[in-house]
């Protein structure tokens, strides 16, 4: 390593302690149902944020915006069902406060890979997630395993460090009982969630395949690349939608 | 033990940097493991000094590998698909000691990860295995390098059966990760998970002020090693 003095030492381990605050933080923000904030909250004020999923990229904030209000009105999907479903249990709380009850969705992340730029401005991480997050189906509440990465591009602005391209990809997406290559099996219909056939999150705006799920026919495939130290931000090494 | 030493500004801004590039490296080995590269794994993560190429090892619970032309063979030469295969190790909990020299580094994580493999019947074989990941870290010219690594393996899940089926000592056969482990060098009951971590292998790192093989996470640090020595 070439010689750093010891105040930009103390300043990079400062900005990844940051940065990796902030993906706590945003994994909190699953657990506790506040995706309706994570634009907001969390994300750059650039126009050309960006998340990435399996089957493609939200490019653009009107797009990112959508992904996470999609979530928000399936909360309150959710929400109401439940609440319907059982009165009872529910009587004495109003829906802002049952917001989210019946779902859990946590990512925990591990394993992190930080690397801050040469001159400061931006960072670029990875993260593995063994994540498990419970439903609400037609059929009632099923839960589902995922193994994956996120990764992203931050980029510091005025009020800290700020997510500017987000990867989420999984390498399993299972449902819990079943084998690893084996397709969803939903559960018969239960009276009272009929609603939730109804709900479908939007479609990435830009549709191409960044991860192939786990199956027995699949190609060995590495994990996504890992950030290597950098000087300045280069949109070819960018977990955004690369430059053609 | 500890010890009266008094670092300047400069030293102890490194020394904290330090920390946070073995955890970094540890780090990075996990997406090595989770594209099934070994090879690139022991060529970029690993030590390059010729004396300490010498003495690197891996272990797991049946003993160790011992050289890096060993692992080059054994370890990266285990049979990866280019079909049907996948992984994603997910390493955590880290607990990290810096000699107070500087030149080498403790550490203990646990890593939880799965692995598929495509049966010939066109379904897939996943195991869940959660276990310790001990690593003794040295200063080379190029960076931080892993120097010794021990990969256990405390719980092997099949995924699909009953985990309250396998039976209790569990056979080397029945036992996947058993099965990929290569011929050791040093075979050694090194870890038994039948009983738990009350052998306190590996061991929690102390602190520590200058690398001994005999507290390391090679085989000459497990309290059951013998040293062969040969009288003429």
């Amino acid at each position: 390593m070439n010689h750093i003095d010891a105040e930009k030492l103390v300043t990079i381990w400062e900005d990844r302690r940051a940065v990796q605050n902030l993906m706590g933080i945003f994994s909190g923000h699953y657990l506790l149902k506040k995706e309706k904030n994570i634009v907001a909250e969390m994300f750059s004020g650039r126009a050309d944020i960006s998340l990435g999923i399996n089957t493609g990229y939200y490019e653009g904030r009107e797009a990112v915006e959508g992904y996470y209000e999609a979530i928000h009105q399936k909360n309150l999907l959710t929400t109401k069902l439940i609440m319907s479903k059982y009165p009872e249990e529910f009587k004495d709380k109003t829906p802002e406060e049952a917001y989210g009850c019946g779902l859990l969705n946590y990512k925990p992340l591990d394993t992190p890979v930080v690397e801050i730029a040469g001159d400061g401005k931006t960072a670029r991480g990875i993260w593995t997630c063994r994540n498990s997050y419970s439903d609400l189906t037609t059929g009632g509440p099923v839960t589902f395993y995922e193994w994956g990465w996120v990764a992203a591009d931050f980029v510091r602005e005025e009020t800290g460090w700020k997510i500017w391209h987000l990867l989420i990809l999984n390498d399993v997406h299972v449902q819990a009982g079943l084998e690893y290559y084996e397709a969803d099996k939903p559960y018969p219909p239960v009276p009272g969630f009929e609603d939730m056939a109804e709900f479908r999150m939007p479609e990435p705006n830009v549709k191409v395949t960044l991860r192939e799920s786990y199956s027995p026919n699949r190609p060995r495939t590495p994990a996504p690349e890992v950030p290597k130290p950098y000087e300045t931000f280069d949109p070819a090494c960018s977990y955004g939608r690369k430059e053609a | 033990m500890r010890y009266n030493v008094h670092y300047t500004d400069e030293e102890n801004a490194v020394r904290l940097m330090d920390v946070e590039t073995v955890k970094d490296l540890l780090a990075r080995r996990a997406y090595y493991l989770d594209g099934g590269d070994y090879a690139g794994e022991l060529r970029d993560l690993w030590v390059q000094d010729p004396e300490k190429r010498k003495t690197a090892s891996y272990g797991e619970n049946w003993g160790y590998l011992v050289g890096m032309e060993s692992l080059e063979k054994k370890y990266a030469g285990r049979n990866v698909p280019e079909t049907g295969w996948g992984a994603v190790h997910t390493v955590n909990t880290g607990h990290v000691h810096l000699a107070y020299d500087g030149k080498t580094a403790r550490g203990l994580f646990y890593d939880v990860y799965e692995c598929s493999a495509s049966r010939p019947d066109g379904t897939a074989e996943t195991i869940v295995v959660c276990g310790p990941l001990a690593c003794d870290f040295i200063k080379e010219d190029g960076g931080w390098k892993i120097w010794h690594l021990f990969q256990g393996a405390d719980h092997v899940f099949t995924v699909g059966e009953p985990y309250a089926e396998v039976p209790i000592p569990r056979p080397d056969a029945s036992n996947p990760v058993a099965r990929e482990f290569p011929e050791p060098d040093v075979p050694l009951k090194t870890y038994d998970p039948d009983y738990g971590w009350a052998d306190n292998y590996p061991p929690m790192p102390d602190p520590y002020y200058t690398f001994r093989p005999e507290e390391s996470y090679g085989p000459e640090g497990h309290p059951d090693y013998v040293k062969e020595v040969t009288f003429s």
